[in-house]
């Protein structure tokens, strides 16, 4: 079996000196390459298959948000990594679209061969880099017209109405993923453990917040659906924003903030392969069987909330929301909060609530004591969700 | 790793759920009670409680509900009672834990729950077994 390629880029023959020393320990393992810029590393990315780059910012010529954005249109099944010093702001959100992990130096190696470890495993057995390439390409996930409206607006608002920043956000999928990868790095705030968007909205600051919206609105802007596509984008954002209410309620205190992202990124793979497909992406998609060159979505999902570091317990969800549920006489947990809500939508849907593929298996979760005990009208409560989520984005 | 709280008057509780989240790499904390629990809350600001429901004077529901009334992030809780008995677990559902168990427990199963919060397992999307654990 070969080794993993590892490229690691820095301007200072001094830091990739560094590197090269304390990652000794490592060389039976990975297959390790060192560029002194961003020249020489999209010939070496050239000459062989690598897995994961890892790229310093400030570098003369091509910086490394360059790099990383060339890589991800050229080679998109390379894991990409931000190891940097301090950062402009201006170049940390350039940077902040195009890399999947973010590290400030000095980073102990410890954190470092660990962010790697992880970026080689890829989390689809049987379509791997298939996922891995199709995951790679998305820098930033589509969006509806209206919400990027409507986050204009709550930026508007900030001073007269603080709470509707934090509110737009926590609808609006594509930012919140960004907000939650992003906010694992002392690059853009570290994060409060387990926190919910709105704390993690704060810790960001809003000038962070209004360049992320800035840059997705210049993902997106020149887009013009065609209805079905636009049609597939409103229903599935649809079902992700009902789903990440609902499951407000139905998941326990802590688990909240994960449940709610979880839900609200449950479709990721599929907002992730229309990603490709308007960009420009030779991949063939297929929304009605939600495959993406023959796979199914959730593998291209779970692979990009993966790559992009997303907290294990909503990755997992994600993972899950398909498969049949068992519920832990301990609790629900985050995964089975997920599936709870996801039928219970799904059942709304699809007209008729009575009448579901998965009467047997809501059932028996409905009448889980954590369920149970709640006088709780969930079907009202999702009828409720849904027609709430239809109204949204309001512009 | 997790800073856990355990808050139970059993010591013989105690000594099992150090001896199995310690190897884990975990590291403990032990409240003898209500009161200390709620001290040991503020002092050591853990990232997970284990508070069982039946002890002298503050009991497990009235920590709970100093947990709940914090601001900030809320904090994982797994609630612990004597035995198989709903109707104190309906109430500890109503009041918010987040996991619930009924003694005995077999130990493994707190070291899955701890470990689905704060583990790092990378999830599979093919089903074939175990994933990778980190």
């Amino acid at each position: 079996m070969t080794k993993p390629k590892v490229l690691f880029v820095d301007d200072e023959p001094r830091i990739l000196d560094g590197l090269r020393r304390s990652l000794r320990g490592k060389r039976t393992e990975w297959d390790m390459s060192f560029a002194p810029g961003g020249e020489p590393a999209l010939e070496l990315l050239a000459t062989a298959k690598h897995d994961v780059i890892v790229s310093d910012m400030r570098m003369p010529g091509m910086d490394g948000a360059e790099l990383l954005t060339r890589v991800s249109i050229q080679y998109p099944e390379v894991a990409r990594v931000v190891l940097s010093g301090h950062t402009e702001p201006e170049a940390a959100i350039r940077v902040a679209i195009a890399g999947h992990r973010f590290l400030t130096k000095p980073t102990e190696t410890e954190t470092l061969t660990g962010v790697i470890d992880q970026l080689i495993v890829k989390t689809s057995g049987t379509h791997g880099s298939e996922a891995r390439h199709i995951a790679g390409t998305a820098r930033a996930l589509p969006t509806l017209p209206g919400q990027i409206a409507e986050l204009g607006a709550a930026l508007a608002a900030q001073d007269s109405d603080p709470a509707r920043l934090p509110q737009a956000v926590s609808l609006d999928t594509g930012l919140t993923a960004k907000v939650l990868q992003l906010s694992n790095s002392a690059f853009f705030g570290a994060r409060p453990k387990n926190a919910g968007i709105a704390a993690v909205v704060t810790a960001m600051g809003v000038p962070t917040i209004q360049a992320l919206v800035s840059a997705t609105a210049e993902l997106w802007s020149p887009t013009t659906w065609e209805p079905e596509t636009e049609a597939f984008l409103r229903l599935t954002l649809r079902h992700a924003v009902a789903t990440a209410s609902l499951v407000e309620s139905v998941a326990s205190p802590a688990h909240r903030p994960h449940a709610h992202a979880a839900a609200l990124l449950q479709d990721v793979g599929g907002l992730a392969a229309l990603a490709g497909l308007v960009g420009g992406s030779p991949h063939s998609v297929d929304l009605g069987l939600g495959r993406c060159e023959g796979m199914p979505f959730r593998d291209v999902g779970v692979e990009l909330l993966h790559l992009w570091g997303l907290p294990a317990p909503v990755t997992a969800a994600v993972a899950e929301r398909d498969l049949p549920h068992e519920p832990a006489e301990a609790g629900l947990g985050v995964s089975g909060a997920v599936r709870v809500a996801h039928l219970l939508i799904q059942g709304i849907e699809a007209g008729d609530p009575s009448i579901g593929m998965h009467d047997d298996e809501l059932k028996v979760l409905l009448a889980h004591p954590q369920m149970a005990t709640r006088s709780c009208d969930w079907d009202a409560a999702a009828e409720d969700a849904w027609e709430r989520a239809g109204k949204w984005p309001a512009a | 790793m997790a800073k856990i709280l355990v808050v139970d008057d059993d010591p013989a509780i105690r000594q099992l759920l150090t001896d199995v989240l310690e190897l884990d790499g975990h590291e403990i904390h032990l409240a003898v009670d209500g009161h200390d629990g709620l001290r040991l809350l503020e002092l050591t600001r853990p990232d997970f409680v284990v508070l069982d429901v039946m002890m002298p004077g503050i009991d497990g529901y009235d920590v709970l509900r100093s947990i709940r009334a914090q601001e900030g992030d809320p904090l994982p809780v797994l609630m612990l009672t004597a035995s198989a008995d709903p109707a104190s677990a309906a109430r500890g559902w109503v009041d918010g834990v987040d996991y619930y168990l009924a003694k005995p427990f077999a130990p493994d199963v707190v070291l899955d729950i701890v470990d689905s919060v704060f583990g790092q397992r990378i999830p599979t999307t093919d089903g074939t077994g175990p994933p990778e654990r980190f």
